[in-house]
């Protein structure tokens, strides 16, 4: 067995809350960069009782994307894990009205009062190589 | 370790699920009365079976073949993903898939 410091270790992150967690779409807003995870940000100022423009003026820092809502409901009804018609029901497949969305972010789950745990992979693959 | 050579499956499409506890074994202690309720839980449709049993673990402190994943109480397979999980038992309905699990007393050899 060689050394496996030089190794790319596998992290599984976990979003752990005691309330229902608010949707999460995986969308690819613009061309320079893949598919990230966000959430709606009526969603989140629904949960966090704040206005937008309070939201935006104490987190200027997160930033806000926005997507034209036809393409959100494009790439999020192609997702294998949004196949319950009543998730994206709210959601126009022709509109051209513009969605905000804020990418989930440590800062962001803990605004919402969850808890981020690390999980490395790298102690089961040890295990099992040596098994 | 370096968290730059990490890969953190953050941009993966991720999975909710809801973890309803199936167990005769009380849990001791504020912070793990806590733990337990916090039953709402994302992570990435790569997620394996086997993963989700070390967080508990760890969460609840408890050794490592004291928790049990279940779907409709039956055990599941540790190296099943939580995409094969959803597409094989959770196709058209709503998130979260719901799964239990069950604490079993610590083993004495």
């Amino acid at each position: 067995p060689g050394d496996d410091d030089g190794e790319q270790r596998e992290v599984f992150e976990f979003e752990f809350s005691d309330r229902p967690l608010l949707p999460c779409y995986n969308i690819q807003v613009s061309l320079s960069q893949g598919p990230r995870n966000w959430l709606l940000l009526s969603d989140v100022l629904k949960r966090l009782k704040m206005s937008a423009r309070a939201f935006r003026a104490t987190f200027k820092h997160i930033e806000v994307a926005t997507i034209a809502e036809a393409e959100f409901y494009k790439q999020a009804s192609l997702s294998q894990l949004f196949s319950c018609p009543e998730e994206l029901e709210g959601f126009m497949p022709d509109s051209k009205e513009l969605l905000d969305l804020v990418e989930i972010s440590s800062e962001l789950v803990a605004l919402l009062g969850s808890s981020l745990e690390c999980l490395d992979d790298h102690w089961d693959h040890v295990a099992k190589a040596r098994s | 370790f370096d968290q730059s050579k990490a890969h953190f499956y953050r941009y993966d499409e991720q999975v909710s699920l809801c973890l309803e506890r199936r167990s005769s074994l009380s849990l001791v202690g504020k912070d793990k009365i806590k733990l337990a309720q916090q039953k709402f839980v994302r992570c990435s449709a790569r997620t394996e079976v086997r993963h989700l049993r070390r967080v508990l673990c760890r969460r609840l402190s408890l050794d490592k073949q004291q928790v049990h994943m279940l779907y409709n109480d039956k055990p599941l397979p540790d190296h099943m993903t939580m995409r094969q999980l959803w597409l094989s038992h959770w196709f058209g309905k709503a998130q979260p898939m719901v799964l239990q699990y069950v604490i079993r007393e610590k083993s004495h050899r």
